[in-house]
């Protein structure tokens, strides 16, 4: 079945380039067509503005000009909100269709994130895309390509491996990647992610069963909101707030926090250019439409040099470390077994420098220290977990070539057919 | 294809099993099955799965059977199952043909179901499971405006050749709904025998039918299409331009891929060279990509085209692509290229050239000659190449800007890589062989220290000594990470001889941080200075004996306070006050009460407070410390600072000490100050003080306290202190029931009551109103948190106050009858009350606050409400109702007295009625703490 790959050549050869074009690229060497002079004002437009949305409207460093959305309540309650230079729309197209707009947030359920990222590679915009990256792997192989070949500067709405206090752990993530570099902890590492480490897995976000179809309400464009999603009859808890209860939209609590917790510690394992090989899920049986309804019990993957990482949603493992080598381990709030740990890591030199000012990543073309792809990879992870709570036996994956071996129906949810018309 | 005899048999015997009426008895035993899914697990579920396909294929249509539409049912057990079987059949272990006989079932439910979004749920099952043989009883649905989508879905998932042809077939009689979803199937499938027919919609006026075809044209990849999408170029839309310009440069990949070489370097040498706005910087980026994977050699002039006439992305693009190939002919064009541009092109060159396996001189040369930004591209470079360290410190030498970017590479080098050289460079420096600005030797010493790398701890020493004063005390602070308690002798004699103030102070403070980490080691040297020295000397020493914290070193401090010379005398007192430890204590209490100088009494006494206050010395302790403190001190403003700093030790002792205080006129308002700091939440840290004496003291306090939003800061907290304990203060005062009435309460539990409903249903009309099933289900809401929220301590009724709690009601209804019952409040303003007949109320509550007695009908409006007299006991002590209700008439005598006299009680449900005839009695839920017994009744 050759047609399921997607086989395009791209810019850089193969998606998996990682790693920035270059590093530095001081800004007034900046001229040419088609690039902002240091001192204009950046703009953006942001594509959905029900919940995360209006958080976007208040990100630094651009000034707001567009909102859109397809709820025509979100935009009459956003309008009261922004000043008058604000035009609202309800297609997205146009706002992309417009030279002036440099920037777009994409706070849009993550079934929307593939084609509305794509589409905004393509006319040449900056992206600052929610998480998760993309529903199914195989959008994202595709949206990596795109914002590739467009040189497009492209982040996604998580922070933890480049600033914020990382949840439990209560410290940034800066010293725990030193740690790791030091190789005091010694290799391969082993990552926990549960209650018991610091990390809540939100059990929350599950649909519901034996919907009784609704009558669409006049403010919403329910064709649009779907997009390229399978059309399925409307009911209110589908959308809005509690789309993370549904396949056909997003994946539960694994994909509401996955990418949150699970990008730091892709880099913090140094693991920004590939993908564990093994994937192992515990878990009730999952309704074909709702996710959650019983929750999983814990996700194992494990790399090709050993790393492993577990997500335990039944906090099952009381004593579990954080992270732990065969020489040393690292628990909740950054305790650790190794004696006198900040004088020893004092010796060791900090990790490279990111690039975490996005503005200023735009203006001077630089790659986001959290960008398509490494984004891609730590979203991979998710859709992995996804792939395995959904088929419930031990996978084999091939980070390489991006597919499983000898599993044909895991193979099949890698790349789902989207509806034509929100597709081009 | 020929046909396999051996499938072809299966799959008619398969068919003839499911077609055949099902008339198996085990349809009980699926249904089972049934019910117990979802399984919990992969075992689980392997089983449950396993059990079925015994009754297969019966079972399976069975179960598909109970599909229902949207809405209509719970059927979710059924879509579980489905889900399930699709796992199951689809392992890589299954049983041959397990898969295909699954797929069947799915197609023969397909056909069967009604309504179309069941059949939409068995199309979208079969995009997992089905293969060529679910083919034809999908693509059935690929002429409805429904199903079309899922169909083909489906197909494209199975991508077979039989699938292509299927959709191919239906595009001759697609209809507007239908068409886009065709056309872009068969792009995806890439359909070649399409290309006629899509071509011709490529040109029609629908947008969407428009754009799907021209997409579906590029994926399909067929030369003829080149000429159809170079004229949709031309359209006059901006938008769609720019998305048929992707078009274009996908189909050029395509191309490739099918091996039409020429024709796609051709389609993109005209990307390269276009001047359509539409085509974007990116696009001419993808296209010489292609051209360079292509062409190879010859490519590098289309290289050198793009960078020159391109923008900032182009020439990345050019450099990005050059350093996909280490051929020295495209290093050497570059380089050649490098003395004939721009600076700024000139970096991006660099930056690329620094990449190349063979490239140093360039660098080097690059390093020495460009401007500042030039500078750093090659530093960077260099570094990457392992080469740097000469360049790096040689620029850290020069100016400022360069000194900070290298310090800044050195960090993120690991320090065996440049610890040697950097020592080596200090050494150079302090022989005079080489020469460096301050600002570059300061540089080099910070980073040493930052690393605290110990070899470097002579070369730096060295320094503390050079003639430019900025790199001596560089050079000092860096001892802290430096140096060990091991140097601290001649860190002491850095400070003692120093002439520089600023030297000093730095070495000071490497001697305390030395101090702290070996106090004992430090002390020796420290006392040992002290001989001989001068004066000065002295003093310096003497401030630093505080950190030391010995006997011996206290001792010295204490004997230099009686020094005659007044600057020493004076630095001795001040070391005492700031001493590290409790020794001091009794020195400064001694110097506070003794000294005729009213600033050594005041900081002495300060310290003294402060020191004690912070310590580990017990609570008890410190209270004494606290009381001497007070006698001691002279004036009004010391003590009111003594007391201030009571607030800082929360203990039970210290609250004593200050609830004392409040007595004291003078001192009483910043002692209720410290009552408050010690004793509640501060809202971060402090979630209050607890124990069984807290809420005594607190009592105490709050009846001395003034201040009302004191008073109520206290009052909420005394109410969330446990108080069970307390909570029947007469244990003997369980009594019999008179003669005739009946025990409500039985001391033990809650027989007898149930829970009252929350809103609206506390209201007895709206209560009267549910159904059964309703009524059943809001009891036993209630009757949960009747179980949360009221308990038996003591065999009295306690009712916690707590949130989310609910009136407590008797369990059956009461007319006219007599009631007597002991109730008691548990803190001051607290309330509650008795609803008779479900209806509010005999009032209960706190006449301190309230000025008014309890007992009164506090919900009347035209009849009396409030009690004759007052006749409450003081709170904390039981009280007694005795109530009588007749028709409409209320008498209340409270602990003996008449306080409400036959008055007329009112229906506050429904103000133009009068009371119902009868009713629940409750015990009101007020928010507070509060206690019942000796609850009885008679029926008169």
């Amino acid at each position: 079945m050759e047609n399921k790959k997607i086989s395009r050549r791209s810019f850089t050869k193969g998606i998996l380039a990682a790693g920035s074009v270059f590093s530095i690229v001081p800004r007034h060497v900046l001229g040419g067509p088609g690039y902002t002079a240091p001192s204009d004002e950046l703009t953006k437009a942001v594509i959905g503005v029900g919940g995360m949305g209006q958080g976007h409207l208040r990100y630094k460093g651009a000034k707001l000009v567009a909102i859109c959305d397809v709820d025509k309540n979100h935009l009459s309650n956003t309008l009261k909100k922004v000043g008058p230079e604000v035009k609202a729309y309800t297609d997205y197209r146009e706002i992309l269709a417009r030279p002036d707009i440099d920037i777009v947030h994409l706070p849009v359920p993550p079934h929307w994130h593939g084609q509305m990222a794509i589409a905004a590679a393509e006319a040449g915009k900056d992206i600052w895309c929610e998480k998760p990256m993309t529903r199914t792997i195989g959008e994202g192989i595709k949206l990596v390509e795109a914002v590739q070949r467009n040189s497009t500067i492209f982040r996604l709405n998580t922070w933890f491996r480049f600033t914020g206090n990382f949840y439990g752990m209560n410290t940034t993530v800066a010293p725990i990647k030193k740690l790791v570099e030091s190789g005091l902890l010694g290799w391969p590492l082993k990552a926990t992610v549960s209650g018991v480490t610091g990390f809540n897995w939100k059990f929350n976000w599950c649909g519901k069963v034996n919907l009784t179809p609704q009558p669409v309400p006049a403010e919403l464009d329910y064709d649009m909101w779907l997009g390229p999603a399978p059309f399925k009859p409307y009911h209110k808890h589908r959308t809005h707030r509690t789309f993370r209860g549904y396949w056909d939209y997003d994946g539960g609590g694994l994909g509401d926090m996955g990418q949150h917790y699970l990008d730091p510690v892709q880099y913090l394992m140094g693991k920004d250019d590939t993908s564990p090989v093994y994937i192992e899920a515990d878990s009730p049986v999952q309704h074909p439409d709702a996710v959650d309804v019983k929750p999983w019990r814990r996700i194992y993957m494990r790399y090709a040099d050993g790393c492993e990482l577990i997500l335990d949603g039944a906090n099952a493992d009381k004593s579990a470390a954080f992270l732990e080598g065969p020489n040393g381990k690292v628990f909740k709030g950054f305790k650790s077994d190794i004696p006198n740990l900040m004088e020893k890591l004092a010796e060791f030199p900090d990790p490279a420098p990111q690039v975490t000012d996005f503005s200023e990543a735009v203006r001077t073309r630089q790659k986001f220290a959290l960008n398509e792809s490494n984004g891609f990879r730590s979203s991979t992870i998710i859709n992995l977990g996804k792939i395995a709570i959904r088929t419930r036996r031990p996978l084999h994956f091939d980070p390489v070539k991006l597919e499983f071996k000898n599993d044909d129906q895991a193979n099949r949810l890698i790349n789902q057919p989207s509806r034509a018309k929100w597709s081009v | 294809m020929i046909i396999d005899i051996k499938k072809l048999t299966v799959i008619i015997v398969l068919m003839a099993t499911v077609f055949l009426p099902c008339s198996f008895a085990a349809e009980n035993p699926v249904a089972a099955i049934l019910d117990k899914m979802p399984a919990e697990n992969a075992a689980q579920e392997k089983e449950l799965a396993a059990e079925l396909v015994k009754f297969a294929p019966g079972a399976m249509s069975w179960i598909c059977r109970q599909i229902v539409a949207p809405g209509t049912g719970d059927d979710s057990k059924a879509r579980y199952a489905v889900s399930s079987l699709v796992s199951y059949v689809s392992r890589p272990d299954a049983q041959p043909n397990i898969k295909m006989l699954y797929s069947l079932v799915l197609a023969k439910a397909l056909e069967k179901a009604a309504d179309k979004e069941v059949k939409s749920f068995f199309i979208t099952q079969l995009q997992f499971v089905g293969d060529d043989d679910s083919v034809p009883a999908v693509s059935k649905y690929l002429g409805d405006k429904r199903l079309c989508e899922p169909a083909s879905f489906t197909l494209q998932t199975i991508g077979t050749d039989t699938a292509k042809k299927a959709v191919l077939k239906a595009l001759p009689t697609a209809t507007k709904d239908t068409l886009p979803t065709i056309i872009y199937a068969l792009g995806q499938m890439r359909v070649k025998d399409a290309v006629k027919e899509i071509t011709w919609h490529a040109t029609i006026k629908d947008r969407t039918i428009r754009l799907v075809s021209l997409d579906a044209l590029a994926e399909i990849g067929d030369p003829a299409s080149v000429k159809v999408i170079e004229k949709a170029l031309k359209v006059k839309d901006p938008y769609e331009r720019g998305i048929v310009a992707s078009n274009y440069v996908n189909l050029a990949e395509r191309l490739l891929q099918i091996r039409r070489r020429d024709d796609a370097v051709n389609i993109c040498k005209n990307i390269l060279n276009s001047a359509d706005p539409a085509i974007k910087s990116s696009d001419k980026a993808s296209a010489l990509s292609v051209i360079f994977d292509e062409l190879g050699r010859s490519a590098s002039q289309y290289l050198e085209y793009a960078f020159d006439n391109g923008d900032a992305q182009l020439q990345d693009a050019a450099m990005t692509l050059t350093n996909k190939s280490e051929s020295p002919s495209l290093t050497k064009m570059w380089s050649e290229k490098l003395g004939k541009v721009t600076p700024e092109k000139q970096v991006r060159i660099l930056e690329m050239l620094g990449k190349r396996k063979s490239f140093s001189q360039y660098l080097h040369n690059a390093y020495s000659n460009g401007d500042s930004t030039v500078k750093i591209a090659a530093m960077k470079a260099l570094i990457s190449r392992g080469q740097a360290l000469p360049s790096i410190f040689r620029s850290i030498g020069s100016d400022d800007d360069q000194a900070q970017a290298a310090k800044a590479i050195l960090l993120q080098m690991p320090t065996d890589r440049f610890a040697s050289t950097a020592v080596q460079n200090l050494r150079n420096i302090k022989m005079g062989i080489s020469k460096m600005p301050a600002k570059g030797q300061i540089a080099i010493i910070e980073v040493l220290a930052e690393r605290r790398v110990s070899s470097s701890l002579e070369a730096v020493f060295s320094l503390t000594s050079s003639k430019d004063s900025s790199v001596s005390v560089a050079a000092t602070k860096a001892l802290t990470n430096l140096a060990g308690p091991a140097d601290i002798t001649r860190v002491i004699d850095l400070m003692l001889k120093t002439k520089s103030s600023a030297q000093r102070a730095e070495a000071s403070r490497v001697v305390v941080q030395l101090s702290k980490q070996d106090p004992g080691k430090a002390a020796k040297p420290l006392l040992g200075a002290m001989k001989g020295a001068t004066i000065d000397q002295q003093i310096s020493l003497v401030n630093l004996f505080s950190s030391v914290g010995t006997k011996q070193a206290l001792n010295i401090v204490v004997s230099k306070t009686k020094s005659t010379n007044d600057k020493l005398s004076d630095a001795a007192i001040r070391s005492l006050t700031k001493w590290k430890n409790v020794n001091a204590l009794d020195a400064l209490l001694d110097i506070a009460s003794a000294t005729k100088q009213l600033n050594y009494h005041v900081i002495t006494l300060k310290a003294y407070i402060t020191l004690a206050a912070k310590s580990e010395i017990p609570a008890a302790d410190k209270v004494v410390n606290f009381k001497k403190a007070i006698e001691a001190a002279r004036r009004l403003n010391e003590k009111r600072f003594v007391v201030s700093r009571l607030g800082q030790v929360k203990t039970v002792e210290t609250l004593s000490m200050a609830v004392d205080l409040l007595d004291d006129k003078e001192l009483a308002a910043d002692a209720g100050l410290a009552v408050a700091k010690i004793a509640l939440p501060d809202g971060r840290k402090s979630k209050g003080l607890k124990g069984p004496q807290v809420a005594v003291l607190l009592r105490q306090a709050y009846n001395k306290i003034e201040d009302k939003n004191l008073r109520n800061k206290l009052e909420e907290y005394i109410k969330r202190l446990p108080v069970k304990k307390n909570v029947n203060n007469n244990p003997a005062g369980q009594i019999q029931p008179p003669e005739g009435f009946v025990a409500l309460f039985n001391g033990k539990d809650l027989t007898g009551w149930k829970g009252l409903m929350s809103r609206p249903y506390d209201n007895p009309i709206n209560r009267g109103k549910l159904g059964k099933k309703e009524y059943a289900a809001q009891q036993a809401k209630a009757d949960e948190s009747m179980r949360k929220h009221w308990q038996v301590v003591d065999g009295v009724l306690y009712f916690d106050g707590k949130k989310g709690g609910h009136s407590l009601a008797t369990a059956s209804d009461y007319g006219d009858f007599e009631m007597l019952v002991d109730w008691k409040l548990m803190h001051a303003n607290g309330d509650s009350g008795i609803y008779l007949r479900g209806s509010p109320q005999v009032q209960i509550w706190d006449p301190a606050f309230t000025k008014v007695g309890s007992g009164g009908l506090y919900n009347n409006k035209k009849n009396p409400s409030k009690p004759l007299v007052t006749a409450d006991k003081p709170i904390g002590q039981w009280n007694t109702f005795r109530i009588k209700m007749v028709g409409e008439k209320v008498t209340v005598h409270l602990n003996g007295k008449l306080v409400v006299d036959n008055v007329t009680m009112e229906n506050y449900w429904n103000k133009k009625k009068p009371i119902f005839p009868s009713g629940q009695i409750e015990l009101q839920c007020h928010g507070n703490p509060v206690c019942f017994k000796n609850i009885f009744t008679v029926i008169p």
